[in-house]
């Protein structure tokens, strides 16, 4: 290596160092706009539309095809699959549904009951504070076994507000002064 | 002028009627005291403002919820560390073990003996300082080797080898660099180098064959530091560089920490170590950051200097010696000290971790030979008598032409993908 080029190495490395230093101070003097941390027990988090949180059922939709049961690819903890259906044939022989379980203690959110539900009575859900749905399920796991009437509760993704509202939020174009401020973009609230 | 130690020692031994030759041992005990818990709390704070700024600087808050600020996370951590239970492997060297982090806390915290603070504010003025300073530096890795060596782990004895080739390796550019002030100065005493010593043929920046201290102390006007021209940052900017880079290195911060590298070498040497040994090794190493910045600033930032001639201020406040002259010296010490910090910990925000090899081959083919070439240069220029404004024109000249020409080198392409010809059925080769 020449002495001309190792001399050029050198004031590269040194150009390059204060360069990237320049690129930190920048990061420093605008990290108020800058900043990805949501505190998130103190703020909330708005999602996008197409989120996968909490599945959401709506049972005047369902016409009880069963396709979601077969299509569940993981056996329940304590039903034979995690997605479970009980029904009886009504007076004009249709199927009436009982009621749904989830077990949440299995499901691994794949997502593969929404793709398939020809109805949309299986939708994808808001909510990623699944210990929320039931406070108690942390004591007894047989209580993650969620039924119809909490599904049916669930905020869906599709209410959470826009793609835009999401990436502004990440973006902090939006005041994001409190809980509350920041829970309720243009459309519904992400987490009622 | 007398150490504050000593003077508050005598003042304590005469306020309760101790023989006057307690004195002196007392307030030297008493500076030791009070230096050690001054280490203790700007440590923890540093480790504060590490992770504040560090998380700034990367798009995040760092810590905000223990106190305000975050303030006391720190402390937090601190005291969870104390109440955590010491654990020693079974096959660990127990000794050893145990007296591996005091080793590098104490080289860590003897280091602080001759560093002064402000002109009356030091435990002993060596007049050797500079070489005691590396001396004892360099007993850390003692320390290092024999902590990784008694935890009886693979990793950490390969972090402590690492440790040993980067420290031996960067000690030499180390002094050598700070023997560039040393030279011009004419003296080894931190103080001096400070302050300037009026040594015979030595010369001043103003004034040919004279030294500027002694010709401004005649006229009464201002002690040797002139203005922030006269700092050694100004006349030897390149030696600068290698000082920080070596200093760096020695003490593994972060582009140079492949001794505590992650993803290769689990934790480093102290893997093993948890609780209050492990807090002593993470105290010593910041504690190292701190002495980085403090010799730094005493070498090459014209120690506890206001930026310009300040005589006639430090007289408004009661003259040299003084309460408030030492407060108002203590002050510029502590915000250069906070700056250089700050830039360590910008740097350790901004590189990467460098890779062995280029540890060494930084060292070695670079700083060595600059910081030798320095030696001469600095040495002729000193023995001819120039004039120390041509000495820093020149160097400064060096290092903005170096950094212009490197700023023109072309980005290296990268080599086009060759086509990969579609196989025939049944191979071709043969």
């Amino acid at each position: 290596m020449s002495l001309a080029r190792m001399l050029q190495d050198v004031g590269y490395g040194l150009w390059s160092t204060f360069k990237g230093m320049g690129i930190t101070l920048r990061n420093l003097v605008k990290f108020r706009e800058r900043v990805q941390t949501v505190k998130y027990p103190l703020e909330e988090i708005v999602v996008p539309p197409g989120y996968r949180g909490a599945l959401v059922f709506r049972p005047e939709r369902c016409i009880v095809c069963e396709l979601c049961e077969k299509v569940c690819p993981v056996p329940g903890t304590r039903t034979e699959k995690t997605i479970e259906m009980f029904f009886h044939i009504g007076p004009s022989k249709k199927r009436e549904l009982d009621e749904f379980y989830i077990d949440y203690a299995s499901c691994i959110n794949c997502y593969l009951c929404v793709e398939i539900c020809p109805v949309d009575a299986l939708l994808p859900g808001a909510s990623y504070e699944l210990s929320q749905i039931d406070p108690l399920a942390q004591y007894d796991r047989s209580r993650m076994i969620f039924g119809m009437q909490q599904l049916a509760a669930q905020p869906e993704s599709a209410e959470a507000g826009t793609y835009e509202t999401a990436y502004r939020y990440v973006r902090r174009e939006q005041p994001a002064a409190g809980a509350e401020a920041v829970g309720e973009p243009e459309g519904e609230p992400a987490n009622p | 002028m007398q150490s504050v130690w000593v003077d508050l020692g005598n003042w304590i031994a005469a306020l309760f009627h101790l023989p006057s030759r307690t004195g002196p041992t007392l307030g030297l005990f008493l500076g030791a005291f009070i230096i050690l818990n001054l280490i203790m709390l700007v440590v923890t704070y540093m480790i504060w403002w590490l992770r504040k700024l560090v998380g700034w600087m990367q798009s995040r808050l760092g810590p905000t919820h223990v106190g305000k600020w975050g303030l006391l996370q720190t402390p937090a951590d601190a005291i969870k560390l104390m109440a955590k239970e010491g654990i020693i492997p079974t096959l660990a060297d127990k000794t050893l073990f145990v007296l591996a982090p005091a080793v590098v806390f104490i080289a860590a915290y003897l280091v602080y003996v001759t560093i002064p603070f402000a002109p009356n504010v030091y435990v002993a003025d060596l007049n050797v300082g500079v070489v005691y300073v590396a001396a004892i530096s360099s007993i850390t890795v003692l320390g290092i080797i024999l902590g990784a060596w008694a935890s009886n782990n693979k990793y950490a004895l390969l972090s402590a080898f690492r440790s040993a080739a980067q420290i031996v390796s960067y000690e030499v550019p180390f002094a050598l660099a700070i023997l560039g002030p040393v030279m011009l100065v004419g003296s080894f005493s931190f103080r001096e180098i400070v302050q300037g010593a009026p040594v015979a043929g030595v010369p001043g920046m103003f004034v040919h064959g004279q030294s500027t201290n002694e010709l401004l102390g005649s006229m009464g006007l201002a002690r040797f530091p002139a203005s922030f021209l006269d700092w050694f940052l100004i006349t030897q900017p390149v030696v600068f560089l290698c000082f920080f880079i070596a200093g760096l290195a020695e003490n593994n911060i972060t582009p140079f920490d492949i001794v505590e590298a992650e993803s290769e070498i689990v934790a480093g040497f102290h893997v093993e170590y948890s609780g209050m040994k492990f807090a002593l090794l993470f105290l010593a190493e910041f504690a190292n950051t701190m002495t980085l910045a403090v010799l730094t600033t005493l070498a090459f930032l014209g120690g506890w200097n206001f930026l310009i001639a300040d005589g006639w201020f430090v007289r408004l406040l009661g003259g040299p010696g003084s309460v408030g002259a030492t407060l108002w010296h203590l002050l510029w010490f502590g915000l250069k000290v906070g700056l250089l910090i700050t830039v360590v910990f910008w740097l350790r925000a901004t590189l990467p971790r460098v890779r062995v090899d280029q540890l060494m081959d930084l060292g070695w083919k670079l700083l060595i030979p600059v910081t030798l070439l320095n030696l001469l240069v600095t040495g002729g220029w000193v023995l001819l008598g120039g004039a120390r404004w041509s000495l820093a024109l020149t160097n400064w000249l060096l290092l903005i032409g170096v950094m212009a020409y490197g700023a023109r080198k072309p980005l290296p392409k990268t080599e086009p993908i060759p086509a990969v010809e579609p196989a025939t059925v049944g191979g071709t080769s043969g």
